[in-house]
């Protein structure tokens, strides 16, 4: 079950699973988050347990829509970071 | 043209930071802790890489991601920038800049031995746990176990994952086949996000491996995606000198 919830205007919490069947369930909440207009987001991922190509699509048009330089992933678990290096894919989450 | 346009400016561009990298390594034979001097050598590095990763030069890409994975220890001061590593690492900059020469001169890009052996000296000063290399899986028996490296393209159908295949899972069954020397992933078909379609695949992989698999055990990993997901597995090298 995918949880995506906001702290205010510039944290956002991602948990669960963001794998290809909450796929389209994390882009509209992502979508209709209210956030700050400047500043900083912090996208905290640390109760995120799973996490496929499509999630890995999503947060980063996500960044990219926002201005990457705005945008930090933190706390992302150690095991969803392994995939990401198997597949080239760290570096988008840095 | 574009393709023309980007070589150029990469030989060029590599070659000047391939000098300011010697300079920074001569002088840390006086200050070995220069912040300076390596903040300047890991960016110059990275920047190598980033410009091949862009001509799909993957064989300095898998280099310089070593020679990083090196200098960013050296940084973090978990290292020491000792005479030993400070020549080998001088040693890393001629061999990239033979394969830059290569690049030049658009000629086909041959590995040789002095390649490995300066990659495998440079693994021992990498940090493991940064790298992307796995162990390598046993596998049975084969007729034929002369390393070789191969080079994977894969470009899956934007519905894979609705048909049930990840392209994750098949990175991880090719990583069981032997060494990954380095994997890139593309992004650069992503859409905006207001155009995303969450459940399409937009990434290409290209992925450097060595195994001692032959070339059939490479391709069953993708006898389920094969048809429209577009796989190029090409045998870049003999390997047998590699190590």
């Amino acid at each position: 079950m995918l949880h995506v919830n906001s702290e205010g205007p510039q944290v956002i919490r991602i948990s669960g699973d963001a794998t290809v069947c909450e796929a389209n369930t994390l882009h509209v909440a992502l979508a209709g988050l209210s956030l700050a207009k400047e500043g900083d987001i912090n996208v905290d991922l640390r109760g995120l347990e799973a996490m496929d190509v499509s999630g890995v699509q999503i947060l980063v048009a996500f960044r990219r829509h926002l201005g990457a330089a705005r945008v930090s992933f933190r706390n992302l678990p150690a095991h969803i970071l392994d995939t990401l290096k198997l597949g080239g894919m760290d570096c988008y989450f840095r | 043209m574009a393709q023309d346009f980007l070589k150029s400016g990469f030989v060029t561009e590599a070659e000047e930071l391939l000098s300011g990298m010697e300079d920074g390594l001569l002088s840390l034979e006086t200050s070995p802790d220069s912040a300076e001097a390596l903040n300047g050598i890991f960016r110059a590095g990275h920047t190598i890489k980033g410009g091949a990763g862009l001509l799909n030069v993957v064989e300095i890409v898998a280099f310089t991601h070593v020679l990083e994975n090196v200098l960013d220890r050296l940084r973090k001061k978990e290292i020491t920038a000792d005479q030993e590593l400070v020549t080998l690492l001088l040693g890393g900059c001629d061999v990239i800049r033979r394969l830059v020469s290569c690049v030049s001169e658009e000629r086909p890009i041959v590995v040789n031995d002095n390649y490995g052996r300066v990659l495998d000296a440079l693994r021992k000063y990498a940090d493991a746990t940064v790298s992307i290399v796995k162990p390598k899986a046993t596998v049975e028996a084969q007729d034929d176990q002369r390393e070789r490296i191969f080079r994977i393209s894969l470009h899956p159908r934007e519905d894979l994952l609705e048909t049930g295949q990840d392209p994750l899972m098949l990175l991880l069954e090719l990583s069981d086949l032997g060494e990954v020397l380095a994997v890139e992933s593309d992004m650069d078909r992503l859409p905006a996000f207001a155009e995303l379609e969450a459940q399409k695949v937009y990434l290409s992989w290209q992925v450097l491996l060595r195994s001692q698999c032959p070339r059939r055990a490479v391709e069953g990993v993708f006898t389920f995606v094969s048809g429209d997901n577009r796989v190029d597995i090409a045998e870049v090298m003999n390997c047998e000198h590699f190590r």
